[in-house]
């Protein structure tokens, strides 16, 4: 489910899980959790972090580069 | 200001920096809020740890180094910062709902939580955002950040264990712990709001 396993691994998972109830059940359950987290739970950055991240940097950088000659 | 020149003059102000900061670090944005959201559970607090993140990521951005994967560094110092600064103010989770998390959680060591037989994938297909993002913010931190990481951030475990400096040992057994306190607390919830309850086994 989170590709970690090896293809060993995953084959011999694969081929018992159809064998399985209780293990289809977790396997199933498992992946609609991933599947429902991803794509229900994302939130966007706001736009004005991202203008404010920029303007900040801006400033730092241009106070950075007035001040670095002075005390050089 | 001894002290602030000290700082100012480990920031690289040269165009290079600026284009790295831009190309590979900005188009993170919206993960990086999403985490710190998810660990503050509030956005004012989620924007201030972000920012303070990019900020904090361009002053060490000459011990970044370009190919290498930008997300995991940059996570990695937005959870440090959230544990060094803002752990102890960030608000708790909201408690209404789900407060049977925290009661049922005591450490890692515990045994399963007892309603995971409980909960359907169907059940779960139904349920809104809002109720799964709940489940979550009310997970301990350390489970939460996981369960971020992996399952919506797709990190692969080396990856989260140098994010959150563990052993990938504890990746995994963190991982399965949160699952199952996740999927517990669900169910829990799905149970007393009447979700498919012809599925729902009754054991209690």
């Amino acid at each position: 489910m989170d590709k970690e396993a090896s293809p060993e691994e995953e084959a011999a998972f694969l081929a018992n899980k159809d064998q399985c109830i209780p293990c289809q059940e977790g396997y199933e359950l498992e992946t609609s959790l991933k599947k429902a987290i991803k794509e229900k739970c994302t939130s966007k950055c706001p736009d004005e972090l991202f203008t404010r991240i920029k303007e900040k940097l801006f400033l730092l950088i241009i106070l950075i580069s007035i001040l670095i000659p002075l005390f050089c | 200001m001894t002290m602030d020149v000290q700082v100012e003059n480990e920031i690289d102000p040269s165009p290079h920096a600026r284009q790295i900061f831009e190309k590979e670090f900005m188009p993170h944005l919206d993960a990086m809020y999403n985490f710190a959201l998810r660990l503050t559970n509030d956005e004012d607090d989620a924007q201030d740890l972000v920012q303070d993140t990019c900020l904090k990521a361009y002053r060490f951005i000459n011990s970044f180094e370009p190919g290498t994967y930008a997300k995991a560094w940059l996570f990695r110092i937005l959870k440090n910062n959230f544990i060094n600064d803002y752990r102890k103010k960030s608000r708790g989770p909201s408690k209404v709902e789900f407060e049977w998390v925290e009661q049922s959680f005591a450490g890692e060591d515990d045994p399963e939580p007892s309603h995971q037989a409980d909960l359907h994938a169907e059940t779960v297909n139904e349920m809104l955002g809002d109720e799964i993002t709940k489940a979550i913010q009310a997970l301990p931190v350390d489970f939460r950040m996981i369960i971020i990481l992996c399952d919506l951030e797709e990190f692969s475990y080396e990856e989260m264990a140098k994010i959150l400096n563990i052993p990938i040992g504890t990746v995994r057994s963190r991982l399965h712990r949160a699952r199952a306190l996740l999927k517990d607390s669900l169910a829990t919830y799905a149970k007393s709001k009447g979700y498919k309850a012809d599925t729902l086994s009754g054991n209690d």
